[in-house]
This record gives structure tokens, C-alpha cells and sequence, in this order.
């Protein structure tokens, strides 16, 4: 549940309350969350299907470190397990002195943001919003859009991702893993909220 | 404005303001726990309409957008904000309908629990009116 903890407006040093940003207690709620306590080759959030009945749309918060002995990984996921050339994807990022975009079709695996590798500046940890659109339609092919940077010693993106899954089936589980398939480290943390349609 | 004595109860934080400054297009910045030194570093990528850019900074703050008389919505995502085994990663969204639109991912190298959240424009002051919230995502 998101919660507003202090709020202020200044307008002539009165105080208000703020408007909640549009939310309304109880329609963003945690679902799950895995702190990694030692490296872990992935993170499966296997049991999507038990809340299709209560929530419209999904949202992973993240921040991660990948065992890579270098200073960046990439982050990727798949759903219901499907290994197929399934999944589409496209980026637009700045990396410190341009803006780049690019895309790619049929692939086995969507792409969502940016990991530390292992030789990454000691206690970082790239941060990245994941939102799963419709999951649960049985219509529609499934988009996920993402919000990821990284910004380490050498490495320096903040990006958007968008990645296409073209199946109609209702999502039932999402794996996460680093694109070079190195662990995530210990102190990775995954969080999976609902939010309420 | 700072918001102070934050409470370690929440996994992360987001901050939202609405608002415009009275003059100029300078960086609107973060700063945690009075840190003044030179632990802040970001990159960000932006479009104001007709280019595009991206750069990255380092320094005594962390600029998660710009302020001009234009108004503004910026809303950053500070990460992980109470753990004391990670740097502080923040992910900011600036849209200015009159100005650009902007991403940034920033960096606090300190480990310590934030307990006080800054927001600030360098230079200049906001306009009445201006709404600055700070919002905890439960844990």
C-alpha cells in the first residue's frame, strides 16, 4: 500500500495535505518481495496467477548487482516460462553524451534495464520500476515498460525500456535474470506490487 | 524544503513536486542527510522538442531536473532509502510541457539510512503554490 508519510504545499507558508498523487489507499499493495540473503542465478515470481482476481496491473521494484566480473550486466526477463522468439523490445537511453535508441524483434527473452556487474563501485546496486501492463487479459499480448539506470565508475545509462511478449495467455510467472546469466548478488532486492483496476 | 525525521518503516521513497521556480532554468536538486561533499553522481538523457542530449554530473547535489518559470512535474524514486549495506540509487522523471522531458538515474555514495530529504533550486526560489510530497512505499 503506498502510503503518504509527510506532506506539504507551500503557498504563502500555509500547509496543506497533498492530492496522494491519484491513489487511493489500498489500491497499491506489496505482493511479495525477495532480499536476497547470498547470490541467487535468478528470481521467479511463480504464483502471478493466485492475484489475477485482484489486481489490473503489476509493478516490480528492484535494485540488483550481478556477479559479472565486469562492471555491467543487463537485466531480462520471460514469462510463463516460454522460451520461445516470442518477445519484442525497445530502449531509448542516454549514456552520458548521447541518446541512443534501437529495437529488436523475436527473440527468446525480453529486456527490461541495467545490472552492476561485480567490478562495479563496492555497495551499488542499479535501480529499476518495472510495470506489467493487463497481465492477466486473455486478449491482449502482454507490454511491459521499464525505468533503469545505472551509474557507476565507468557505466553511465538511465533508460526506458519497452518489451512486447506476443502471447494472449494470462501471465502465471515472470523470470528475472542478468543477460550474461551470472547470479544477482546478496543485498538484490525484488519487490512485486499490485495495483488495483 | 526538507523533509526530516523519516522514518525507516517504508522500502522506498518517492517524491513528487508540481511547481515552478520564479526565474531562470536551473538544476532542481536532492540532498540527503545535510551530506554537502562531493558524493552525488547521475546521468540523465532529455528531449526538449527539437534535440536531444544526455550528460552526466558529479558533485555536492544531485540534479534530478531543471526549474524555470515553466511549470514542472518532476517525481523521484529514491530506492532502498533505510538499507545501510547499499549507496542510495534514485530514478527521476522530469516532464515540462514548455520546457523538456527528462530521465535521470543518480547515485549517493554513503550507505547510511536517509533520514532527511532536501529538495532545493539552485538559485532560485519556488513559486507559491508549488507542491513538494514525499510519499513511502511499504515494505
Amino acid at each position: 500500500m503506498i502510503r503518504s508519510m509527510i506532506r506539504s504545499t507551500i503557498n504563502n507558508e500555509q500547509w496543506y495535505k497533498s492530492m496522494r498523487a491519484g491513489n487511493v489507499a489500498g489500491d497499491y499493495e506489496l505482493i511479495e518481495s525477495y532480499i536476497l540473503g547470498s547470490s541467487q542465478a535468478s528470481v521467479v515470481f511463480s504464483n502471478l496467477g493466485d492475484y489475477s482476481s485482484t489486481y489490473k496491473h503489476l509493478q516490480v521494484r528492484m535494485v540488483a548487482r550481478s556477479a559479472k566480473a565486469d562492471t555491467f550486466d543487463a537485466l531480462r526477463f520471460r514469462f510463463n516460462a516460454d522460451t520461445g522468439n516470442n518477445y519484442a523490445r525497445h530502449f531509448l537511453w542516454g549514456n552520458g553524451s548521447g541518446v541512443e535508441s534501437a529495437g529488436a524483434a523475436s527473440n527468446n527473452r525480453g529486456y527490461l534495464g541495467f545490472v552492476d556487474g561485480n567490478n562495479a563501485t563496492s555497495s551499488v546496486y542499479s535501480p529499476t520500476i518495472i510495470d506489467i501492463l493487463d497481465p492477466y487479459s486473455t486478449t491482449k499480448n502482454k507490454t511491459v515498460r521499464a525505468l533503469s539506470g545505472i551509474r557507476n565508475q565507468t557505466q553511465t545509462y538511465v533508460g526506458l525500456f519497452s518489451s512486447l511478449w506476443m502471447n494472449t495467455g494470462s501471465v502465471t510467472s515472470l523470470l528475472l535474470e542478468t543477460d550474461s546469466v551470472a547470479n544477482f548478488m546478496a543485498g538484490s532486492r525484488f519487490s512485486l506490487y499490485g495495483i488495483k483496476g | 524544503m526538507s523533509f526530516s525525521s523519516i522514518p525507516a518503516s517504508f522500502r522506498d521513497l518517492v517524491l513528487v513536486v508540481d511547481g515552478a521556480a520564479t526565474g531562470g532554468v536551473n538544476g532542481a536538486i536532492l540532498r540527503f542527510n545535510g551530506d554537502t561533499g562531493s558524493n552525488y553522481t547521475g546521468v540523465d538523457a532529455q528531449g526538449t522538442g527539437s534535440s536531444t542530449g544526455s550528460g552526466t554530473s558529479s558533485g555536492t547535489s544531485a540534479e534530478i531536473g531543471v526549474a524555470g518559470t515553466d511549470r514542472f512535474v518532476i517525481t523521484s524514486q529514491i530506492m532502498d532509502y533505510s538499507a545501510t549495506d547499499k549507496h542510495k540509487t534514485f530514478l527521476s522523471r522530469h516532464s515540462s510541457a514548455g520546457d523538456r522531458v527528462r530521465m535521470t538515474a543518480s547515485r549517493w555514495a554513503n550507505t547510511g539510512a536517509i533520514n532527511t530529504v532536501l529538495f532545493s533550486i539552485t538559485g532560485n526560489s519556488y513559486i507559491a503554490g508549488t507542491t513538494v510530497s514525499l510519499y513511502g512505499i511499504a515494505s
